[in-house]
């Protein structure tokens, strides 16, 4: 089998030769800068490898194939390439003595201290003030890149060379968590509890323009992408973060609409990035059309390896669970981390419907040893 | 019109008809201090628990506090002159580099409604601010939020902080957020930890009765 072929048919729900790996590609499956320079150095690999970051707020890279082949890994993810465009009038970067700020084409303003910061903080939002619908009408939308048609040819030679491939990066965030780029968290939370009209006006346009961002990427990328994901963290440590309700009646027909579209386009498996305790909602999210969950928070409530197989494991495939990033990766020893992949690897592989990966992107607090560990651990148990 | 009803729209989250009722009750000569505690107050000591208990989400919690705290503004200008009680002072943020703060703001609107005066200083503060705080303000309680692991460590910076200062006993430090446990609370010599918002609240009466 090939690393496709593996990754395809424990999609599909049966038992490839091995689990399939993905470390480095998927949704949250990434490494952040800081770690990925540890993992270079663990590598003897020089700077040659020059770093792409792939995600600026959360310092993300696009790692190198050179190292994803080391590891072994299943999954190729697509470094788009967007033609340029005309710049949305939100758009500027600047910085000042302590700190680099930039406000992206939401207008969503982030902010990073010189110093030791390891993220850049979301500070401000366009619509923060507005409180009705002509004040929404303000918002000026960007509009989705075309890519560059030569860029093909990068999954062209993944398809060639057997890998599977996948799209992880999403036009804003999903229909739940885009609202909050433009009119920040708890403004938008209010509006889904008492003006759910406002949010669909905006979840309607986000719907066009997902649409277009979409048929762009396929216009470039036809028939070659086999995986591509949608970002909505629902949960928190301990539960939903809107009832499972909500979520039903408001959120979820926009991605079931999207995915209908989507699928239109090919065989293409659909991921849904949510963080935190997601377990309530699982049945809609099946029900939505989505074919994998991800990054399976196993460290929240009701989010237990057991339970998640027992209840779900037929309908929806786990990306991610591998390791819990909150406590054992980060912090645990290596020989706590081997014991723990042997365990979900126990749980989550039968019958397939499984691709390993830790529970998120990988911090820069996990030591190298226990990476390493996970991952020969990994090899020496994801045999069928 | 009766306290009930005001407590069970500050409940339903309706804020409009949260300052109607409080308006009505004023005007009909209630007491300001009790419709804040009877009607308003009553209403958030119900969405606490329910919240706590999975039956109210975030939106619902907000909408309410966002009603209880327009009422409680109605309620403030009638009491001019008066002192509005107050059982102690809460500084609070999240740590350095963590940008999370949903759960922060419920905490602290939970604090306000258990009676706190609460000083919040938002996200991503460095040790300095919250020391400066400590000594401009002269909170009972210091409490910290952190959501990722790789900021959780700042949590033990600012107690470090506080005890170069020589300020560690003459404050309270709780913390909380998702990755932070009753352990960690204890590994880093903190009074007290909690795992949501309703008994964040508690557990500071709890510290401030010790
Ligand atoms: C929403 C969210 C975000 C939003 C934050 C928006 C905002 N303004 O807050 C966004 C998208 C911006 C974000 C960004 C990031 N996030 Co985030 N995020 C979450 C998520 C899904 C929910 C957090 C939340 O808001 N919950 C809702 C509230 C109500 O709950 P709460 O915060 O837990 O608070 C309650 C209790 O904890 C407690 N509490 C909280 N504070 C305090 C304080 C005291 C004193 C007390 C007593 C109690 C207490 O009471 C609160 C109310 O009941 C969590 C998942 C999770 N498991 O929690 C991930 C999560 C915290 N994020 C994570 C990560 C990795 C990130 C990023 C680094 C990005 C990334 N994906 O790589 C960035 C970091 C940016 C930064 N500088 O901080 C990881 C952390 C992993 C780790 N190693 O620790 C989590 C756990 C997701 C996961 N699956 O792994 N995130």
């Amino acid at each position: 089998m090939n690393s496709r072929e593996r990754v395809l048919c424990a999609l599909n729900h049966k038992e490839p030769d091995r689990i399939p790996l993905d470390l480095g590609s998927g949704h949250a499956c990434k490494f952040t800068k800081y770690f990925y320079l540890k993992l270079l150095d663990y590598f003897g690999i020089k700077d040659e490898e020059e770093l792409e970051i792939c995600h600026t707020p959360y310092q993300l890279v696009y790692a190198s194939d050179k190292v994803l082949d080391l590891l072994k890994c299943d999954v190729r993810n697509a470094r788009l390439r967007p033609l340029p465009k005309e710049k949305s009038p939100y758009e500027k970067k600047w910085e000042t003595e302590d700190s680099y700020y930039y406000i992206n084409e939401w207008g969503t303003k982030y902010r990073k201290p010189k110093d030791q910061g390891l993220y850049f903080d979301l500070v401000d939002v366009v619509l923060a003030d507005a409180k009705n619908e002509v004040d929404d009408e303000k918002f000026i939308w960007p509009t989705p890149s075309k890519f560059d048609p030569s860029s093909r040819k990068e999954l062209e030679d993944y398809r060639a060379a057997g890998y599977a491939t996948t799209i992880s990066e999403v036009f804003g965030n999903g229909f739940f968590q885009t609202g909050p780029l433009v009119y920040g968290y708890e403004n938008w939370f209010m509006m889904m509890g008492a003006e759910p009209e406002r949010c669909r006006k905006f979840m309607d346009k986000l719907l066009e323009k997902k649409i277009e961002y979409y048929d762009n990427l396929f216009e470039v990328y036809d028939g070659l992408v086999d995986v591509t994901a949608e970002a909505d963290d629902f949960g928190t440590q301990l539960g939903l973060m809107v009832s499972p309700k909500m979520l039903r009646e408001i959120v979820l027909p926009y991605h079931k609409k999207l995915i209908e579209h989507i699928k239109s386009k090919g065989d293409i498996k659909m991921t849904l990035h949510s963080c935190g305790s997601v377990s309530d909602a699982i049945p809609d999210i099946i029900e939505a059309g989505f074919d994998c969950l991800n990054p399976v928070q196993i460290s929240a409530a009701k989010m237990s390896p057991e339970y998640l197989k027992k209840n779900f494991g037929n309908d929806i495939t786990f990306w991610g669970g591998g390791i819990n990033t909150q406590e054992t990766l980060c912090k645990g020893t290596p020989q706590q981390v081997r014991d723990e992949t042997k365990r979900n690897i126990d749980i989550f592989a039968p019958g397939g419907g499984f691709v390993f990966s830790p529970v998120h992107n990988i911090q820069e607090d996990v030591p190298i040893e226990n990476f390493i560990a996970m991952w020969e651990t990994f090899q020496d148990n994801c045999k069928y | 019109m009766s306290y009930t009803e005001l407590c069970a729209e500050v409940v339903n989250g309706n804020e409009s008809k949260v300052i109607e009722l409080t308006k009505s009750l004023l005007e009909a000569g209630y007491d300001p201090l009790e419709i804040m505690n009877k009607g308003l107050i009553a209403g958030m000591d119900i969405v606490g628990p329910r919240f706590k208990n999975g039956e109210m989400f975030v939106p619902e919690v907000l909408l309410s506090a966002r009603a209880l705290h327009s009422g409680i503004n109605i309620v403030k200008e009638a009491l001019v002159g008066t002192d509005i009680p107050c059982i102690g002072k809460i500084v609070l943020g999240t740590v350095k580099s963590d940008l999370h703060d949903i759960g922060k703001n419920l905490v602290g609107m939970m604090m306000e409604s258990a009676g706190f005066k609460v000083i919040d200083l938002g996200v991503d503060v460095p040790e300095e601010t919250f020391i400066e705080a400590v000594k401009e303000h002269k909170p009972d309680i210091l409490a910290l939020s952190a959501l990722l692991t790789t900021t959780m460590p700042n949590m033990k910076s600012v107690i470090d902080a506080l005890k170069e200062n020589g300020l560690r006993d003459k404050v309270k430090v709780i913390i909380g957020g998702a990755p932070v446990s009753q352990n960690f609370a204890d590994e880093i010599g903190a009074d007290g930890y909690a795992p949501e918002a309703a008994s964040a609240a508690a557990l500071c009466k709890q510290l401030i009765a010790e």
